[in-house]
């Protein structure tokens, strides 16, 4: 612990890790929650892994990979997202596909580019102390997108989630919030694969979430407890992989994991207790 | 002056769903003021019928009109109550958030809601007798209350036309009392059209019935016989002949 504060103060890469580990949390806080109750993780996957073909292409082409990555997530929400409107039956074969071919494309690309060759490696877990100034920037930009549409549009997108056909008869347009919903997840995408790459982003993106779930009864403050949780996870993660030298991204990972693991244990033991207790006085 | 619009204009009908006919030879209309049950069996497009007068599905042939314009329009002056909502029991809401949707038409655009929808949707919640419950998660709710809660969320829309898929399909004989109570003071405000299986009970309350089965007859609810509830039952054929118009037309074949 002592190792990882010297280096917070005295290495600009460890400041700028924990920034976008923020950063990257609060976009999370924001997005995972409609992620985890509209029940569109595997939507988000595809999305994520299709985001490799971008950065390849970018890469051969000798540009920023992060620019690349934006334009794919952006596309392959768009494409999933009209397919899951319009042909609910191939949904997820057509998601699946993506998924693949996205990578594949991503993987051509790189391979065929000439000179030093990219460690894929930080492109598939992310290498989050490879960070730079202009990544947090980026990423200030994509959140302050994100946190707007949220703010704007909450109400829209809690009645799609909640019950889309009774939004619909309100005369919402549901395809366009819908379609809306899923770019705002790429862009979440986007900030996520620099913190932990492109497999693991499904993590980040879930797991706070899900255990703010726990302990949440509206929306609202399923956000507010996402942020603490990823915030925790992220920067534990941090502190916990640099004086070992483990993989960071992974690391943070694991981090939530165990985080989610030892709440949905809790949550059970309380419920049960909780259910003990109405039996007992009722006895009683 | 001509005749006052009515709430629903059906003429002439037809949807078919993957190739098989639902409906079809529909003709309906129900004046505003009305309190309309519809009866038949599953399957016999209830349901359908609804979500033809919503919008939510479009006929192959024949036209809806609701209060003389096209459903998509009319959809801020109509309020649903869908028969088994698809609805997560884990999802973090509470009631007053539910109700609240019932507004989303009519709030702005983006933000949050405004002083007046929240008016409603407590006005609702009281009408519906749940105002106490307005903090709670949705999901812990009893069955009954959660069928309250989604009554006011179709009241708080403020509805000239309040459509009911089953409103008490599985709960107790004192909610399915309470349900019908209230139905009965809402209809002398609005126009009520209530899908139901339960024939006894819808007869009891209802001003017609509406029999559906493919087709559609609509009877007085004091001409409603046990042949005709029979028949509604054997068949769109077998409902005709029951029915005194249908006769005329298609020269007695009863």
């Amino acid at each position: 612990m002592a190792e990882f504060l010297l280096a917070l103060r005295t290495q600009t890469f460890m400041q700028n890790a924990v920034i976008v580990g923020l950063l990257a949390s609060a976009a999370c806080a924001m997005i995972g929650p409609y992620v985890v109750v509209k029940r569109i993780t595997f939507i988000s996957g595809g999305i994520s892994h299709a985001v490799l073909g971008g950065m390849g292409i970018a890469y051969f082409l000798n540009r920023e990979p992060l620019a690349g990555a934006l334009a794919a997530a952006v596309a392959a929400a768009l494409i999933i997202g009209l397919v899951s409107l319009r042909a609910r039956q191939r949904e997820d074969t057509i998601i699946g596909a993506l998924w693949a071919v996205g990578m594949a494309i991503g993987i051509v690309f790189m391979h065929k580019t000439p000179g030093y060759q990219v460690d894929l490696m930080n492109y598939l877990f992310g290498n989050i102390l490879l960070v730079d100034r202009g990544h947090i920037y980026l990423t200030i930009i994509l959140n302050a997108g994100i946190l707007a549409a949220v703010l704007l549009f909450y109400k829209r997108f809690l009645g799609i989630c909640f019950d889309e056909e009774f939004t619909r008869i309100q005369g919402v347009q549901v395809e366009l919030f819908y379609l809306l919903l899923l770019c705002l997840t790429a862009l979440t995408v986007v900030i996520l694969v620099q913190v932990v790459g492109i497999i693991l982003v499904i993590a980040l993106l879930t797991l706070p979430a899900a255990t703010a779930g726990h302990y949440s009864r509206s929306l609202k403050q399923m956000m507010a407890i996402a942020l603490l949780v990823g915030a925790a996870c992220t920067t534990g993660g941090l502190a916990l992989s640099y004086p070992y030298d483990l993989p960071s991204g992974a690391t943070i990972v694991l981090v939530a994991g165990a985080v989610y693991l030892a709440s949905t244990v809790l949550n059970r033991l309380v419920r049960r207790g909780a259910r003990a207790a109405r039996k007992d006085r009722r006895r009683g | 002056m001509s005749k006052a619009t009515p709430a629903v204009a059906i003429e002439d009908l037809q949807f078919s769903y993957d190739g098989a006919p639902v409906l079809q030879q529909v003709d309906l209309e129900v004046p505003e003021g009305d309190f309309l049950g519809v009866i038949g069996p599953n399957g016999g497009g209830k349901t359908t019928l609804l979500r033809l007068i919503l919008g939510l599905n479009r006929p192959d042939r024949g036209r809806v009109r609701v209060f003389g314009r096209a459903p998509q329009q009319m959809r801020r002056q109509m309020g649903y109550v869908p028969q088994k909502p698809n609805l997560d029991p884990e999802f973090p809401i509470s009631v007053d958030e539910i109700v609240l949707m019932g507004r989303l038409g009519q709030s702005r655009l983006a933000g949050g809601y405004r002083r007046e929808d929240r008016r409603a949707a407590r006005q609702a919640m009281e009408q519906v007798e749940i105002l106490p419950l307005r903090g709670r998660l949705f999901g812990k709710l009893s069955g009954g209350q959660q069928r309250r809660a989604l009554i006011a969320r179709a009241l708080a829309t403020r509805p000239r036309l309040l459509l009911l898929d089953e409103p008490t399909a599985g709960v107790d004989h004192r909610v399915e009392h309470d349900i019908y109570s209230l139905l009965d003071r809402l209809s002398e405000e609005m126009t009520i059209i209530l899908v139901s299986h339960d024939i006894g009970c819808v007869t009891e309350h209802v001003k017609r019935l509406a029999c559906v089965h493919q087709r559609v007859f609509c009877h007085e609810t004091d001409e409603i016989t046990g042949n005709i509830i029979e028949a509604v039952y054997r068949g769109p054929a077998e409902m005709s002949r029951h029915h005194p118009d249908d006769e005329e037309r298609s020269g007695g074949s009863g």
